[in-house]
């Protein structure tokens, strides 16, 4: 695990900078509401993940008690609080997309890396996950990767796609790396 | 004009404010319409929605299925709380429930206690139609903890448990993870209860309405004999206690929900810390020292022993010779006894009690300034008022209930102060923390003052109407050196400021105090300021305002009102006052002295200087918690006669001639009067363990040997002995005090006061008193030497010196004392985390193990004297509030070093 | 039928961009509400254009804005619900991301007209690029002194803030939306209070819906009475509506309300009619909460009428032959479709974004979930498709929130109009297994 516990945790003096600017959108003493858009941040400079030692550190920095940022990071599915690939694969398997192919882009996927759905491929390069309707029915199916939409898939896409980023080798989560300016 | 609403087609006339469900229970049985998130002390959740009842509204309109305990009711509207269709619908979420819950009811260990069984009963389940799915049944069972237990297989997601920890604690240590099917309870991240931050209150266990959280005294179980209601030994909240007999045994103890003082609410001590009343450690026997041994006696050989040598001594050294200690752990009829045999048995005033080391100030304090030395609200005030401020208490460690009530109201984020040396919990939670050095409460008392004078702040109108003295008063305050005020207690002065604003602006503020006000060489004084800070901004009188001790033990309140101290007999009268004393000796049927009594340290110096003879203590150690110890211990060696009354052989028995073995709150019966005047009955629960006796029959039983006639030991007629002579007892009667007490003055017809000097002080007006801050002599003497100054305080697990505590579950979980020290002065000391220090002060020296916090600043150690080993009254000076006697444990000069040769264990 | 406000200029280039949308009469609004209006008076506009919720409960925007509680000394603030979560729904998210300066010149105007000076828009947190693309939209009018202090010299004052969600449905119902906002977890609030008496913080809060909010600086500019006239009776002015499923022209399209169901459908204008030539099956016409109808009956009414897209038609014939307008969440389901399985999957979202807090939702959820695959593995029998009946009858309008509705009026209205496919599946599992019953197989793979 990269950090034993909370004092190990340090984000990015950009990081920390855009934080300190979030936080003041709430009124004062509401700190508390910055906990989404801190845990984004956190999982971007974390390897796409939450741990525990992680939280610990949000909580501090928001003033709350850590179960409170446990309680909220659980309930939201795009928090991962186990470790990740280097690259998250998000399918929409809800009903307009699955009603588009959905289904057979997930199993075409987890054939092609050789995982099940939930898993990361052994290289720790990707880790399928399916997901809840993301907007995009109308470009069905579709998955995102990072903060990118990939739309009206197929399987020859998917490939392109999935060697593009195994290419790039990069760590992508939703919030883009390079908007971490405050 | 009252507004009405149908049940199943009656009129009823409803509450503003009233949901259904209040509505309906207002008229019929709890369980009338049945309900699984909802809890008595818990707001509305409307999640189970077991409670759905169908309204319309208009007669014969369309119905639709609300949940009654979150709709209000609408006025003519029809609620049908049994139609087919909401029975089908209670009946069909039970059943949808149940599909997630082992159904081993018969071997479960709340059977017949388990509110989801009763629902599941009420609403006719036979079988459940649902296929086999994915379940949580295979939940693994949490045992981690000496009390707290937890099987999630049984959770049903009410999230009463996490609304307990929340709404009624206040800890935030149970939360929901998850989300929808998978939600679920977690103790911090996938954590146990022990490793959790839990205080182990008990609250969520209580709340759990299946056996999903449980303690390990199965304390839902309905295996219980019986259930019997008493009030807690420990602290001066008096929480009302509902403890089930097994077998004649204590099996467990749950808070009743209709309790005024704790509302279903306890905190760890008086729920789970009981197995030290049949500790096999528990005296048994009386002990006579015979060759320099105590050895075994009986009753009657004891008493004899005792009336002679009493007798003896009076023949020889004339009656104040003899001093007797009461105890605040005690009944106040026990207390009435015991002042009662020292004065009119004996025949001197030499009668104090622990009152003397912890609330002696403030009994003095306000005295002088109201009239009346007692609480002037209650704790119900706390709903009403706009502004706490918290002096010199650590509620949250020491009063857990009261703790956890005043946290809530911090936690809305309305104006909280609080005033302490060190960062509390409490403290973390305020609004304005004045972390003031040591031994300063006047001074900064006085910069409040200072600057509600100077910005104009003061209700003119309640300083004419109620007080006396102001002009005076004033002048004093003008002509203070704030300046200097600000460097003598390290404060801000600008914080001290809007402090003092947030005080005097709020409609209604109310102040709370405890020992780290009183136990100071000016601890009076500083009562008397903290009287003034309430008069000058009105804050006397009405709801949610006044000024309130926070008492330390279980009966500070009623020893002193008792008259267990040398200057005011039963009722605060002046046993000095001719008059008074005719009245008492016509009472008692003996002339009772008018010479003047000793407090306790004037005691152990007469004791010294050979004038103090025999002491009698009931139910004290004041060789541990008195401070200087190596003092007081040569005071009790070099009396003739030392009897000690208690539940174990205590450091001071050790010393006694005689120990007498009393019995243990929980096997007898009398009065406590908690914090808020409140009198209540205390009721034994299991027969005195064998070979002790509950201290009034001891009392009794004395008096009768020494000649007196004193009748069999009944609480309820010395209660009647009482009422007839402390005024303010007039209208108690033992009949007639009910679940939750009166609290006092009671007049002849019974009637009771919430609410102190609503309309006139005892002395008339309030009177104004000024306090000029002066350091200790300890620090003036000694900081030279001993440049660090020692606070003394109290975890939450322990009680005092722990003779109950550290013999129950609770020494597992604080295991040892330990000295908190600012990082910056460890590192001073090359001290560690761990590592044991040597404290030292002008009178001793001692080693503890090092914590290493900013919860004190630089330049303040603080720590506990809850494990005997440590000696920390070594330490303590015998520098006492000049006033009131009350030694000054929170300041003590000492010098910190590593200690040699122990390291980190 | 075509008339078009809100995506009027949607392909001119740079639109997304401050200086294009001015030149194409961006912040038009905003001025004449600062500059010429009391904040009443613009509440009153919205009021007499009938403007209704387009997030899918159409509730009178007007009205909900009068609702506002205005104690003394206490903050108000405006939440926008950009929280578009609703599967078939994806209207808001191309509005936000083509054109950002609609959402916040309807930000500031209706935050002026509730006198909020502190607005948030509560984004889904998948969609991060749309927040990004906002953030520097609420800079450039920061910049341009649309945002900030005193703005265009008004004097009101209004900052503007985008907060991204963590991935749950749930938190497009308002109250969970709220407790969101204020870093906790989703679990709807239970009402009294209401938003507008106690919101956010506890203090009064409007909650509206990207749709509605951009719909504002429209009304303003062309008056309420005027916008009224679009539309048909109380279903005034455009929707958005977002096409998906098997057609041929999936896609955004703005409607004037009353426009025929069956031009929708068919017109090449439009949804350009069934792909591959198949026939249609089914329509779920509001986002998938609403109940699916089949074919005829979203064409036609149970009387023969036509049917046309606005609140009150879909809404014709109840829940017995009608449906609802919702949040324009359109999804078409050809012949080859199987109700069942669309079903299932509807049913399993619901159980996943059950907050978890109500015990029917909760268990329900899960327990219809699981009835249905019973049907799609071939175990079921007749008694389970009254017994998932029973279930959803349970949950509807049983819970703190509307997600319980929402699951069970797709379940109720599959069975009501499609129960002979549920008896397929009992007595004949086999012959539907193998014809395919999971779904048509797109060509997914290229040749």
């Amino acid at each position: 695990m990269r950090h034993k516990d909370k004092s190990e945790v340090v984000f990015s003096d950009d990081a920390s900078a855009l934080i300190a600017k979030i936080i003041k959108r709430y009124p004062v003493g509401k700190q508390k509401s910055a906990i989404l858009p801190v845990l984004h941040i956190a999982q971007a400079e974390f390897d796409g993940w939450l741990s525990v030692p992680v939280m610990d550190k949000v909580s501090e920095i928001l003033s709350i008690q850590p179960i409170e940022v446990y309680e909220v990071a659980s309930f939201y599915t795009m928090f991962n609080l186990k470790p990740v690939g280097k690259c998250v694969i998000e399918v929409c398997r809800t009903g307009p997309c699955w009603l588009m192919g959905a289904e057979d882009i997930v199993k075409y996927i987890e054939k092609k890396l050789n995982i099940k759905e939930g898993q990361t491929s052994s290289d720790g390069m990707f880790t399928l996950k399916t997901v809840e309707c993301l907007a995009s029915c109308g470009t069905a199916p579709m998955m995102q990767i990072g903060q990118t939409y990939h739309e009206n898939l197929t399987t020859n896409k998917v490939d392109d796609i999935l060697d593009d980023y195994r290419n790039q080798g990069v760590c992508i989560s939703h919030f883009a790396k390079d908007k971490i300016k405050a | 004009m009252k507004k009405t609403a149908f049940i199943n087609d009656k009129p009823y006339s409803f509450e503003p404010g009233d949901t259904i469900l209040s509505f309906v229970r207002r008229y019929f049985e709890r369980d009338f319409v049945p309900t699984l998130c909802d809890a008595p002390n818990l707001d509305p959740y409307g999640a189970c929605r077991v409670c759905s009842v169908d309204v319309a509204l208009v007669k014969d309109g369309p119905c639709k299925a609300q949940a009654s305990c979150h709709t209000p009711v609408m006025e003519n509207s029809y609620i049908y709380t049994d139609s087919e269709r909401i029975k089908r619908l209670r009946k069909n979420i039970v059943e949808l429930v149940l599909t997630d819950h082992p159904l081993d009811c018969l071997t479960c260990e709340v059977n017949n206690n388990c509110e989801l069984q009763t629902v599941a009963a009420r609403v006719g389940i036979r079988d459940v139609r649902y296929p086999e799915g994915k379940n949580h049944l295979d939940r693994k069972k949490d045992l981690s903890h000496p009390y707290m237990t937890s099987d999630f297989s049984k959770c049903i997601n009410c999230a009463r448990c996490v609304r307990a920890c929340d709404e009624v604690q206040g800890e935030m240590v149970l939360n929901m993870a998850g989300r929808g099917f998978d939600a679920h309870i977690i103790k911090s991240f996938n954590n146990n209860f022990f490793d959790s931050d839990c205080v182990s209150c008990g609250a969520c266990a209580q709340a759990c309405p299946t056996s999903a959280i449980s303690d390990v005294f199965e304390s839902k179980s309905v295996s219980a004999d019986k259930k019997v209601r008493t009030v807690c030994t420990y602290c001066g909240v008096g929480c009302n206690l509902e403890v089930a007999v097994t077998n004649g045994k204590v099996k467990s103890i749950q808070a009743p929900y209709d309790a005024a003082v704790n509302q279903g609410h306890t905190c760890l001590k008086g729920r789970f810390a009981f197995s030290f009343y049949n500790h096999p450690d528990r005296l048994r026997t009386p002990l006579i020292r015979k060759n320099g041994e105590l050895v075994p006696a009986t009753w009657d050989e004891a008493y004899n022993y005792i009336a002679n040598e009493l007798n003896r001594i009076k023949k020889e050294h004339g009656p104040d010779a003899i001093g007797g200690i009461s105890s605040a752990r005690c009944t106040n009829e026990e207390n009435f006894l015991m002042q009662k045999f020292i004065r009119a048995v004996i025949g001197t005033n030499n009668i104090d009690s622990c009152a003397r080391v912890c609330h002696s100030p403030t009994a003095l304090g306000m005295q002088r300034t109201f009239g009346t030395g007692a609480a002037t609200n209650s704790i119900i005030d706390l709903k009403y008022t706009d502004c706490v401020m918290v002096i010199g208490a650590n509620p949250t460690d020491a009063h857990p209930v009261t703790g956890a009530k005043i946290k809530q109201f911090f936690m809305k984020g309305k104006p909280s102060i609080v005033i302490d040396p060190r960062r509390t919990e409490l403290a973390r939670y305020a609004t304005y923390h004045l972390q003031l050095r040591p031994g300063t409460n006047v001074a900064l008392l006085n910069m409040m003052l200072y600057y509600i004078v100077m910005d104009g702040l003061e209700d003119q109108k309640f300083i004419e109407s109620r007080t006396e003295g102001y002009e005076d008063f004033k002048k004093h305050i003008l002509n203070l050196d704030i300046n200097e005020l600000e460097k003598v207690t390290g404060v801000d002065k600008s914080l001290v400021r809007k402090a003092a604003h947030a005080y005097a602006t709020s409609p209604n503020a109310m102040s709370f105090h405890g020992l780290g006000v009183t136990e100071h060489s000016q601890g009076t004084y500083t009562v008397m300021l903290i009287a003034d800070l309430a008069m000058i901004t009105g804050n006397i009188g009405r709801r949610g305002v006044g000024v309130n001790p926070l008492r330390g033990q279980n009966n500070v309140q009623g020893a002193a009102d008792m008259g267990c101290q040398p200057h005011q007999g039963a009722g605060y009268l002046d046993s000095y006052d001719p008059e008074i004393n005719k009245m008492y000796s016509a009472f008692y049927g003996v002339d009772v002295p008018m010479r003047k009594g000793l407090k306790i340290p004037e005691m152990y110096d007469a004791s010294l200087a050979g004038k103090m003879k025999a002491m009698w203590l009931m139910g004290e150690d004041n060789a541990q918690t008195d401070p200087n110890t190596q003092h007081v211990v040569s005071a009790f060696k070099q009396l003739d006669l030392l009897v000690v009354q208690d539940i174990f052989l205590s450091e001071t028995a050790k010393l006694a001639h005689v120990v007498l073995p009393a019995s243990s709150f929980l096997e007898k019966s009398g009065t406590f009067t908690n914090g808020e005047r409140r009198i209540q009955r205390v009721n034994a629960v299991v027969e005195p363990l064998e070979g002790t006796k509950p201290d009034g029959q001891i009392m009794c039983e004395i008096m009768k040997h020494m000649g007196f006639n004193q009748p069999d030991y009944h609480p309820g007629v010395v209660l009647d002995e009482i009422s007839r002579v402390v005024p303010f007892f007039a209208g108690v009667k033992w009949d007639e005090l009910g679940e939750n007490g009166k609290q006092w003055p009671v007049k002849p017809d019974g009637t009771d006061t919430e609410i102190l000097h609503t309309e006139s002080f005892k002395l008339g007006k309030g009177r104004f008193q000024t306090a000029t801050w002066r350091e200790t002599e300890e620090l003036k003497s000694n900081s030279e030497q001993f440049p660090y100054i020692l606070t003394t305080n109290r975890e939450l697990e322990h009680y005092n010196n722990g003779t109950m505590t550290r013999r129950t579950g609770n020494v597992e979980i604080l295991t040892e004392d330990v000295l908190l020290i600012n990082p910056a002065d460890a590192q001073k000391h090359n001290i560690a985390d761990g590592d044991m220090v040597c404290i030292s002060s002008a009178r001793g020296k001692i080693d503890v193990k090092a914590k290493l916090t900013d919860e004190v600043k630089s330049g303040v150690v603080s720590s506990t004297f809850h494990f005997p080993d440590i000696h920390m009254n070594d330490l303590t000076s015998s520098v006492a509030d000049s006033e009131a006697m009350c030694p000054e444990y929170k300041v003590v000069a000492v010098s910190i070093r590593k200690s040699k040769g122990v390291y980190k264990k | 039928m075509s008339r078009k406000i809100l995506l009027k200029h949607i392909d001119v280039p740079g639109i997304r961009g401050l200086k294009a949308y001015r030149e194409n009469g961006g912040y038009q609004a905003l001025e004449k509400a600062l500059k010429s209006m009391k904040p009443d008076e613009v509440t009153e506009e919205v009021k007499k254009s009938g403007l209704r919720g387009r997030g899918g409960a159409g509730f009178p925007a007007g009205m909900k804005w009068s609702f506002i509680a205005k104690p003394e000394g206490v903050p108000r603030y405006l939440v926008c619900n950009a929280d578009e979560s609703e599967p078939g729904t994806f209207k808001d998210r191309y509005l936000m991301s083509h054109l950002p300066h609609a959402l916040i010149e309807g930000m500031i105007v209706s935050s002026f007209a509730l006198g909020a000076n502190t607005s948030y828009i509560y984004i889904r947190g998948e969609m991060l690029y749309v927040y990004h693309i906002l953030e520097e939209a609420i800079a450039e009018a920061y910049e341009a002194g649309l945002l900030g202090k005193n703005i265009l010299g008004s004097g009101f004052s209004l900052d503007l803030y985008v907060h991204p969600g963590g991935g749950a449905y749930i938190c497009g119902e308002e109250t969970a939306l709220i407790e969101s906002l204020e870093g906790k977890r989703g679990n709807p609030r239970i009402k009294p209070p209401f938003p507008a008496v106690k919101g956010v913080w506890g203090c009064p809060t409007v909650v509206n819906n990207v749709e509605t909010i951009a719909s504002v600086p429209h009304i303003v500019n062309m008056g309420g009475d005027e916008y009224a006239k679009i539309g048909i009776g109380k279903s005034t002015g455009t929707k958005l509506i977002s096409a998906c499923g098997h057609i041929n022209k999936p896609g955004v399209y703005e409607i004037e309300l009353g426009l025929p169901a069956e031009e929708f459908l068919y017109s090449d204008n439009y949804c350009g009619g069934i792909r591959n030539g198949k026939k249609l099956k089914a329509v779920v016409a509001g986002g998938s909460s609403v109940p699916i109808l089949p074919g005829e009956l979203f064409l036609k009414t149970a009387n023969g009428e036509p049917r046309l897209m606005s609140y009150e038609s879909l809404a014709d014939g109840g829940f017995a032959s009608g449906t609802m307008l919702g949040s324009g969440g359109f999804i078409v389901m050809d012949e080859d479709t199987s109700i069942v399985k669309n079903l299932w999957n509807f049913t399993r979202f619901y159980h996943h974004e059950s907050c978890g807090q109500c015990s029917p939702c909760r268990e329900g959820t899960g327990w219809m979930e699981k009835l249905l695959h019973k049907f799609l593995d071939g175990h079921a029998t007749i008694e389970d498709i009254d017994l998932l009946w029973d279930i959803q009858s349970k949950i509807e309008g049983k819970t703190i929130c509307p997600l319980g509705d929402a699951a069970a009026w797709p379940v109720a209205s599959a069975i009501r109009h499609f129960r002979s496919e549920f008896e397929e599946y009992v007595k004949n599992p086999h012959s539907i297994k193998d014809v395919k019953h999971y779904f048509r197989i797109n060509n997914l793979v290229e040749q």
